[in-house]
C-alpha cells in the first residue's frame, strides 16, 4: 500500500538523513534504497529528493562530491557530516514523540508525551 | 546495460525546463548533470527489468517518474538562492586571490634570487675579492674549474666550481705555504631543501698525508683532550674552514678556505665522511687545472 503524500512528506528529511547515515550515496541509489526497504510504501516523486539533498547541504547537514563510476558516469554522492548526524537524532526524537501521540489517540488513550 | 548516453531528448528537455526556473545560472551545470545521471541510471534499470521497452520508453518512463520539472525547479530554486551563491563564489575568489598574492609575496623575492643566481652564478669564494681585484699582481699558482668534481648525497649534487691556490705565510712561523680557496655548489630540487649543514664537517687531506681538520673535528679533539689530556693527542688548529655564503631556494654556495698547506704538496681532498664512511671525496689538483678565466 502506497502512503498518502501528505504523510511522506514531513518525514523526507528523516529518512534521507537515516539512508545517508551508514554509508555515502547517490541520488538514484537512495530512490532505489528506500523503495526497496519499505516496500514500495515511500514510492514518491524521485525529483522531490533533490531539493531536500540540496537544502541539507546548504545547512551543512550532508556534503557532496563526484565520483566516477565504472561505466564512466559521474555521480554526486552525499556524506552526512556531524551536523547532520545531530539533526537526524533530533529528527528521530521528533518522529517517535509524534508517532507515540498519533498511536496513543488511534488507540483512544490520551497521549503520553515524552 | 548501458544505453548510449548521446541520444536522451526526453532527459535534456526535462534538465531544461528545471532548469528555467533556477534563477542562479552557475549552478545549471550541476543541477543538469545530476538529474541526468539520476535519469539515465534508471532509464538503465529499467531496460534491464523490461528488455522489451526500448531505450526511449525507458527513458520517458525514468523522466515521469521524477514528477513535475516546474515544480522540481521552484523547489531548487529555493535552495539555490542567487545571493547565498554569488556570497559563496565571490568568497571563493577572494579567498584563492588573497591566497596566490601572500605565495607571490613570500617567495617572490626568493624566486628572483635564485633567478638571478642561476644568471650569473658566482665564479669565485668571496674570500678571494683582494685576489681578484689584483689578479695580475696576485702570484696564482691554480686558478680553475675542476671537471667532474661532483658527489650526491641525500639528493644533493655537490660540485666544487672553483679552486683558487696561492702562496702564503703560514700563520704562526711564517714559512711558505699555500692558501687554497675552494668554491663549493650544492643543488637540491627542492627548494625548501637548501643550506644542507655539511660545511663544518668538511676537512681535507694532501697527497703526503697531511691533514686539515675542519672546525668540528677540532671542535671535538679538544673537548677529548679536555676530559683526557693524558690519553687524547694535542688537537690540531684547524684549517678547512668556511660556510655558506649565497643561500637560495635551490642552490647553496660555501666559501671554503684551507690555510697552511704543504707547500710540496700536488693534491689535495676535500672530504666529508663524518659516518665514517666517505660521503663527499674531491681530488684537487694543486697545481692547476682547465683554465676558467
Amino acid at each position: 500500500m502506497k502512503a498518502d503524500k501528505s504523510l511522506l512528506s514531513g518525514s523526507t528529511t528523516l529518512l534521507v538523513l537515516s539512508l545517508l547515515s551508514n554509508e555515502d550515496k547517490y541520488g538514484y541509489q537512495m530512490i532505489a534504497e528506500l523503495e526497496a526497504k519499505s516496500d514500495n510504501t515511500f514510492s514518491m516523486k524521485e525529483g522531490t529528493l533533490y531539493p531536500i539533498l540540496h537544502t541539507l547541504e546548504k545547512e551543512g547537514a550532508v556534503q557532496s562530491y563526484e565520483k566516477e563510476a565504472p561505466t564512466g558516469r559521474t555521480r554526486k554522492y552525499y556524506h552526512i557530516t556531524k551536523k547532520g548526524l545531530r539533526l537526524l537524532d533530533e529528527k528521530k526524537k521528533e518522529w517517535t514523540t509524534f508517532s507515540q501521540a498519533v498511536n496513543a489517540v488511534l488507540a483512544g488513550s490520551a497521549p503520553a508525551m515524552a | 546495460m548501458d544505453a548510449p548516453d548521446t541520444s536522451r531528448p526526453a532527459i535534456e528537455a526535462f534538465c531544461k525546463v528545471v532548469c528555467g526556473f533556477v534563477r542562479f545560472w552557475p549552478d545549471h551545470a550541476a543541477i543538469t548533470a545530476e538529474l541526468t545521471a539520476h535519469l539515465e541510471d534508471h532509464r538503465d534499470a529499467l531496460l534491464d527489468l523490461h528488455p522489451d521497452l526500448t531505450p526511449e520508453e525507458a527513458e520517458e518512463a525514468a523522466v515521469q517518474a521524477m514528477g513535475d520539472p516546474e515544480a522540481l525547479g521552484r523547489a531548487l530554486n529555493d535552495s539555490h538562492s542567487p545571493r547565498f551563491g554569488w556570497f559563496q563564489i565571490l568568497f571563493r575568489v577572494s579567498v584563492r586571490t588573497s591566497l596566490v598574492l601572500l605565495l607571490l609575496f613570500c617567495f617572490m623575492p626568493m624566486g628572483f634570487d635564485a633567478l638571478a643566481t642561476l644568471r650569473n652564478p658566482p665564479l669565485y669564494n668571496d674570500g678571494t675579492n683582494a685576489i681578484i681585484e689584483a689578479y695580475d699582481q696576485t702570484e696564482i699558482l691554480a686558478d680553475y674549474h675542476p671537471e667532474d668534481a661532483v658527489c650526491y648525497l641525500d639528493h644533493y649534487t655537490f660540485t666544487v666550481e672553483r679552486v683558487l691556490v696561492t702562496p702564503r705565510p703560514h700563520t704562526f712561523t711564517g714559512e711558505p705555504t699555500l692558501w687554497v680557496s675552494i668554491l663549493l655548489k650544492a643543488v637540491n630540487l627542492d627548494p625548501r631543501l637548501r643550506l644542507p649543514r655539511v660545511y663544518n664537517w668538511l676537512w681535507t687531506e694532501d697527497d703526503l698525508g697531511n691533514r686539515y681538520p675542519g672546525m668540528y673535528q677540532y671542535k671535538t679533539a679538544q673537548v677529548l683532550y679536555d676530559l683526557y689530556p693524558e690519553q687524547a693527542p694535542t688537537p690540531q688548529l684547524c684549517n678547512t674552514m668556511g660556510g655558506p655564503s649565497l643561500i637560495t631556494p635551490f642552490v647553496t654556495y660555501y666559501d671554503l678556505n684551507v690555510m697552511d698547506v704543504d707547500p710540496d704538496a700536488t693534491r689535495l681532498t676535500l672530504r666529508f665522511d663524518r659516518y665514517g664512511s666517505a660521503q663527499l671525496s674531491f681530488p684537487l689538483s694543486l697545481k692547476g687545472g682547465v683554465e676558467n678565466g
